[in-house]
């Protein structure tokens, strides 16, 4: 389905932009040029608000705090002014997250794209990482059906990853919460049971090498 | 009404009805026995106080009239010379006061004019870091349209190099919007920030040119927020100042990782790592001394590395943190910067 994307802008030829990035990257949105002219709009018909601070009318401030006095759709601040106060401001108001201008177009469409990601599939107790299927009851591990057999370290492992689709996970953070630290708490023996672990779960390369950070199951910017 | 003359009448206003007074009691005193005399009449003591106060004060009013003139040309000069102090009472006290008052003012003076002599050098500087930038930009954009209209083609390194200034100015509008900050009072906005939010706006700033340039830039953050108190716009900077360093430094198929980590109870680690060329042992060294103003910190590193780590520097520095520059374990750069969470998260 396609998702509805507000956007408050004011400025014609920075507006028209961002309506044109978002529809060309497949998204629904509609504009309104002026702060007024939300008082006809329903929140709820939108998956994302997109609202510019000072517009003519009412305020952008005033627009958040009628929306979030009666819906949680999530809202993107965009503000030409890169002061402390103002994102303080926004974000006490309920603002979930805020650019300054200028910014590049796929800046947008990527934090658009995080706000709108819904989470893993998670069904009674197990974690669906395409066809790799993690059973937390269990304690069992499945690829396309097919049982795999790993040990405790490497399931917490995994485990960890998968509770994080999409996000890389620090190697130090690994060790430091799920390697045992009085008899395998090195960064090299992590690596050792990831390869070991990669190996088991076979050619579906669920578990990406991260540069410089770690590890990441899924891809990337899962929530 | 001078000083001399408001004493004395206060003086025989207390005196002369005292006088008076003991006059109307000597009426209806019984006349002395002969042979005693009467004493003198009470107006001669009250009129000998009043001579001897008058005496006595005359060169308290004379000091004080001195004092009066020397503040009056110490005003005259700009409070520039202090005001002499003569003897050790309270007519000494006022002119010791007036000297400290006239220290005030003459700093908060001198720090008037150095702030308008900043605000003035800054905004001088500051249509010189843009115009050049932008001059650059210009042409890019210029040679684009000749080879339009030329009908020849146009290149991913042409756009690319256009954009890169671009994304060089929108970092420099805000660097200088952020020493500005810095220089001004009470500079920090504290409030608490989450750092893995700060980690992913700044990385998302940064992807877009990155990729342009065929770097990879990545993050890993805890599964846990991590508060800290300190100020998000100065912070959030001083971290894209880093990250953007990392990816305009960088080469094609280069990385950037940007990890935060909790560090011990009570404290988290923020890096910026990279495989780019690195930096020899005397351009950090060059990189890691503090400017003596921020000022300086627009004299910039030949490739445009100095005002955005001497602004991520000055920025650790005030929220009581620490950045360290050092060769990175995978042969580039690392900037870590290290600091306290208020709760121990």
């Amino acid at each position: 389905m396609t998702e509805r994307i507000l956007v408050i802008e004011d400025d014609r030829a920075l507006g028209a932009q961002i309506v044109g990035h978002l529809r060309s990257a497949g998204y629904e949105p509609a504009w309104l040029t002026d702060g007024d002219a939300f008082a006809d709009e329903r929140p709820a018909d939108y998956r994302l608000v997109i609202l510019d601070l000072m517009l003519p009318g009412v305020s952008g401030m005033d627009i958040l705090k009628r929306l979030r006095a009666s819906s949680d759709v999530p809202v993107l601040i965009l503000s030409a002014r890169n002061d402390t106060p103002g994102k303080v401001s926004a974000l006490r108001l309920g603002a979930d997250d805020y650019m300054t201008k200028p910014f590049w177009p796929e800046e947008l469409l990527e934090r658009v794209g995080a706000r709108l990601r819904r989470p893993a599939l998670r069904r009674a107790g197990a974690i669906e990482l395409g066809p790799v299927r993690v059973d937390l009851e269990a304690r069992a591990v499945s690829v396309d059906g097919r049982a795999v057999e790993l040990t405790r370290v490497e399931f917490d492992l995994l485990v960890a990853l998968a509770q994080r689709p999409g996000r890389a996970v620090t190697r130090r953070w690994l060790v430091e919460n799920v390697l045992d630290p009085d008899r395998e708490g090195t960064e090299r023996t992590l690596d050792v049971h990831m390869s070991r672990l990669r190996k088991k779960l076979g050619a579906c390369g669920v578990i990406a090498t991260v540069w410089g950070v770690g590890y990441r199951v899924g891809a990337e910017g899962g929530a | 009404m001078n000083l001399r003359l408001r004493l004395g009448l206060t003086t025989l206003a207390i005196v002369a009805p005292l006088a008076l007074g003991a006059v109307w009691a000597r009426r209806d005193m019984p006349r002395p026995p002969a042979g005693l005399r009467r004493g003198p009449p009470p107006l001669l003591p009250a009129l000998a106080v009043l001579a001897v106060m008058q005496l006595a004060l005359g060169p308290v009013v004379g000091r004080i009239r001195r004092l009066t003139g020397a503040v009056r040309r110490s005003a005259g000069e700009g409070y520039a010379r202090p005001v002499a102090v003569e003897g050790d009472d309270e007519v000494a006290d006022l002119a010791r006061a007036f000297n400290d008052a006239a220290d005030e003012v003459r700093g908060q003076v001198a720090r008037q004019e150095q702030r308008e002599r900043t605000l003035r050098e800054f905004l001088e500087n500051t249509t010189h870091d843009i115009a050049i930038p932008l001059t650059v930009l210009q042409g890019h954009l210029a040679a684009l349209r000749q080879a339009v209209k030329r009908g020849e083609a146009v290149t991913a390194e042409a756009v690319g190099a256009a954009m890169d200034e671009a994304h060089y100015l929108a970092s420099l509008t805000h660097n200088l919007t952020a020493a500005a900050r810095l220089e001004s009072a009470p500079g920090l906005e504290r409030g608490p920030v989450e750092l893995g939010g700060v980690v992913a706006r700044a990385v998302a700033r940064h992807r877009p040119s990155a990729t342009q340039h065929g770097v990879a830039v990545e993050s890993g953050v805890p599964p846990e927020p991590l508060w800290v108190d300190g100020d998000v716009t100065l912070i959030e900077q001083a971290l894209s100042n880093a990250v953007h360093n990392a990816v305009r430094y960088n080469r094609e198929g280069g990385h950037v990782a940007v990890l935060l980590e909790g560090d011990g109870p009570g404290g988290f680690r923020l890096r910026v790592i990279d495989d780019g060329p690195g930096m020899s042992a005397d351009e950090l060294a060059g990189l890691g001394r503090r400017r003596a103003r921020g000022d300086d910190a627009r004299a910039r590193h030949p490739d445009g590395r100095g005002l955005g780590l001497d602004i991520a520097r000055r920025v650790t520095e005030a929220h009581g943190w620490t950045m360290v520059l050092a060769p990175s374990e995978y042969g580039g750069l690392e900037v870590r910067f290290a600091g306290s969470t208020p709760d121990g998260t």
